[in-house]
């Protein structure tokens, strides 16, 4: 099965995202291709969005699509993840394939925080993380401070390297309840 | 660039310049981070890139009565000026003296009465790696490099290089300093390759030519950007390097540089144009922590995909830096999220007032937003729809 990942920036978040769904071991052989380069940040959530993911799945005979979109705030933030969720909706309303949508609490950084030691590996830091990823804001800024007196500076654009690293049941024990990569990588099986 | 702090702790705010080419008086406000210059050609975008990195380096050409300019630098959320101004340029001065940098230099700074002035310590303000104030990319990837003497003396030497050749470098024994030549551009030897090098302290370290060999070290920052950002995946020194000793001096002859694309090690004049110039930028931008750096038409000789990749290196350095851009390519203002809209700054040129620049006006940012949302871009906003025609700007 040829699954599409599509999201704000397909440099960072979508090859991370790969890299992080490949090192699961799911029932059927999936295979994951990031798609819609041109899809960039605000541009995600547009109807065009559509047009984009039917093209792209036809050129690279896509099955089904995974759809990454950062919250920018915390689980609490309902209205917020409602206004994104109908978002989504609409723009499967207009492809003809079934999209499988991940909203990310606050950002992709906050997984790395599930298994911040991969994180220490690729810095050569020592840091620990004892609360719960899933709120903590602004987990960016955190990765940044950890970093900030190190030779290597974390950058956004490392993260394919990290989540490379990271232990993906540590991150699906994590990132448990509504909205998260738990209930994201459910769904996920069940489309399949 | 909007949801992250910006950590930069020094950013040029606002500039006020006058009397240089097409700039007869031009005022703008800048962000921290990326701003985004767009604008008709002859609207005076060159000219502005210039002059601001003239100003910071001091090489702005003495015409009496005529150059102003004010720069107020935000630091911690404080104000502080930057400021020169020719006034009564005397015939004596404007003999011996062609640009600002030689005036101080023969006169002193104390003495000045032609030139008012209100500086900064720049090099506190934006850090020790930080040592020229700006960099200017202009259009091209340069075809000839200058070779320098060391940084601190500023003579130059004739000698021209690129590149192409090797490189022999001579370092100081007593001092550390690289003596006689550097390869333009400055950074690249100077903080790119031998950034380890120099920062050594202990000068026992360096007992023999085996050491100083295994302190060549390109930069892991830079390789890392252009592995992720360029066809570029990695640089080695090639072979044939050699290193040798005399009282004086360590003398390492015969670098050069071999770069990976696509699987194979070629030389430097079997790299593309574009490619290139992409490694000009990234190492360029690599190679600081904090500063200014003004980039005319990154897009230039850039296939469209690798100037997507470009855009986000230059926006994830952003967050750290103040990066200024010229562009005629539409595409480059879709890296900017919606509420970053108001980095975009117009340039027109109007034949009574000279360059003018502006911001979108609320009401533009509102129609673009819209634009995108209906369209998915706003690309064809900017490029068919008048946008930025001349008689709609100011």
């Amino acid at each position: 099965m040829r699954i599409g990942i599509i999201s704000e920036n397909y440099e960072h978040d979508s090859k991370a995202l790969k890299a992080l769904l490949q090192k699961h071991t799911f029932k059927k052989e999936v295979i994951f291709i990031p798609i819609c380069k041109t899809i960039e940040g605000d541009n995600l959530l547009t109807t065009k969005s559509a047009r984009k993911i039917n093209i792209d799945c036809k050129k690279y005979n896509i099955n089904l699509v995974v759809l990454v979109k950062d919250l920018d705030g915390l689980p609490s933030d309902k209205k917020k993840i409602e206004g994104i969720s109908s978002k989504i909706q609409k723009i499967a309303k207009n492809t003809n394939h079934m999209i499988i949508p991940f909203i990310v609490i606050f950002e992709q950084e906050a997984l790395i925080l599930a298994d911040i030691q991969a994180f220490n590996t690729v810095y050569q830091t020592n840091h620990t993380f004892s609360g719960n990823p899933k709120f903590q804001s602004e987990p960016k800024e955190l990765l940044k401070k950890y970093t900030s007196n190190s030779k290597r500076k974390y950058k956004e654009s490392d993260t394919p390297e990290i989540f490379q690293k990271l232990d993906f049941d540590k991150v699906y024990k994590s990132h448990k309840d509504e909205n998260s990569f738990q209930s994201f990588i459910k769904a996920l099986k069940k489309a399949l | 660039m909007s949801k992250n702090k910006h950590t930069n702790p020094a950013y040029i705010s606002h500039v006020h310049l006058k009397g240089y080419k097409s700039i007869i008086d031009t005022e703008v406000e800048l962000h921290p981070g990326l701003n985004i210059i767009i604008g008709p050609n002859g609207s005076g975008k060159t000219n502005f890139c210039e002059f601001t990195h003239r100003l910071f380096n001091f090489k702005y050409p003495l015409i009496p009565n005529k150059f102003n300019s004010k720069v107020k630098i935000n630091y911690n959320d404080k104000e502080f000026v930057w400021a020169i101004a020719v006034k009564h340029l005397d015939r004596e001065s404007s003999q011996f003296a062609k640009t600002i940098e030689e005036y101080f230099f023969e006169k002193g700074a104390q003495d000045s009465k032609s030139i008012e002035y209100q500086f900064l310590d720049l090099t506190e303000l934006t850090g020790r790696r930080n040592k020229a104030k700006t960099f200017l990319i202009k259009h091209f990837q340069p075809s000839i490099f200058i070779w320098f003497s060391s940084p601190s003396t500023q003579s130059r030497y004739n000698e021209t290089t690129s590149l192409e050749g090797h490189i022999n470098i001579k370092i100081n024994k007593k001092s550390l300093e690289l003596e006689g030549v550097i390869l333009f551009p400055l950074h690249f030897v100077s903080n790119f390759i031998f950034r380890n090098f120099l920062d050594l302290q202990n000068k026992d370290i360096l007992e023999s030519a085996d050491i100083l060999i295994r302190k060549l070290e390109i930069d892991k920052d830079a390789i890392r950007n252009l592995r992720k950002f360029s066809p570029i995946k990695d640089i080695r020194i090639g072979k044939g390097l050699t290193v040798s000793e005399n009282s004086l001096t360590y003398d390492i002859d015969y670098i050069r540089f071999e770069f990976l694309v696509d699987g194979f090690w070629i030389s430097w004049n079997q790299l593309s144009d574009g490619t290139k110039r992409m490694f000009y930028i990234i190492t360029q931008i690599s190679a600081y922590d904090r500063g200014l750096t003004i980039i005319e038409e990154p897009e230039i000789g850039v296939h469209p995909n690798q100037h997507r990749k470009l855009l986000t290196f230059l926006k994830e350095q952003a967050e750290e830096k103040q990066i200024i851009i010229t562009t005629h390519a539409p595409r480059t203002l879709d890296i900017l999220k919606n509420d970053e809209l108001n980095r975009i700054i117009l340039t027109r040129y109007d034949k009574d007032k000279g360059t003018k620049m502006r911001h979108l006006s609320e009401e533009e940012i509102k129609q673009a937003i819209e634009y995108k949302e209906e369209e998915g871009s706003a690309s064809e906003l900017w490029t068919y729809t008048g946008f930025f025609d001349e008689e709609e700007v100011i």
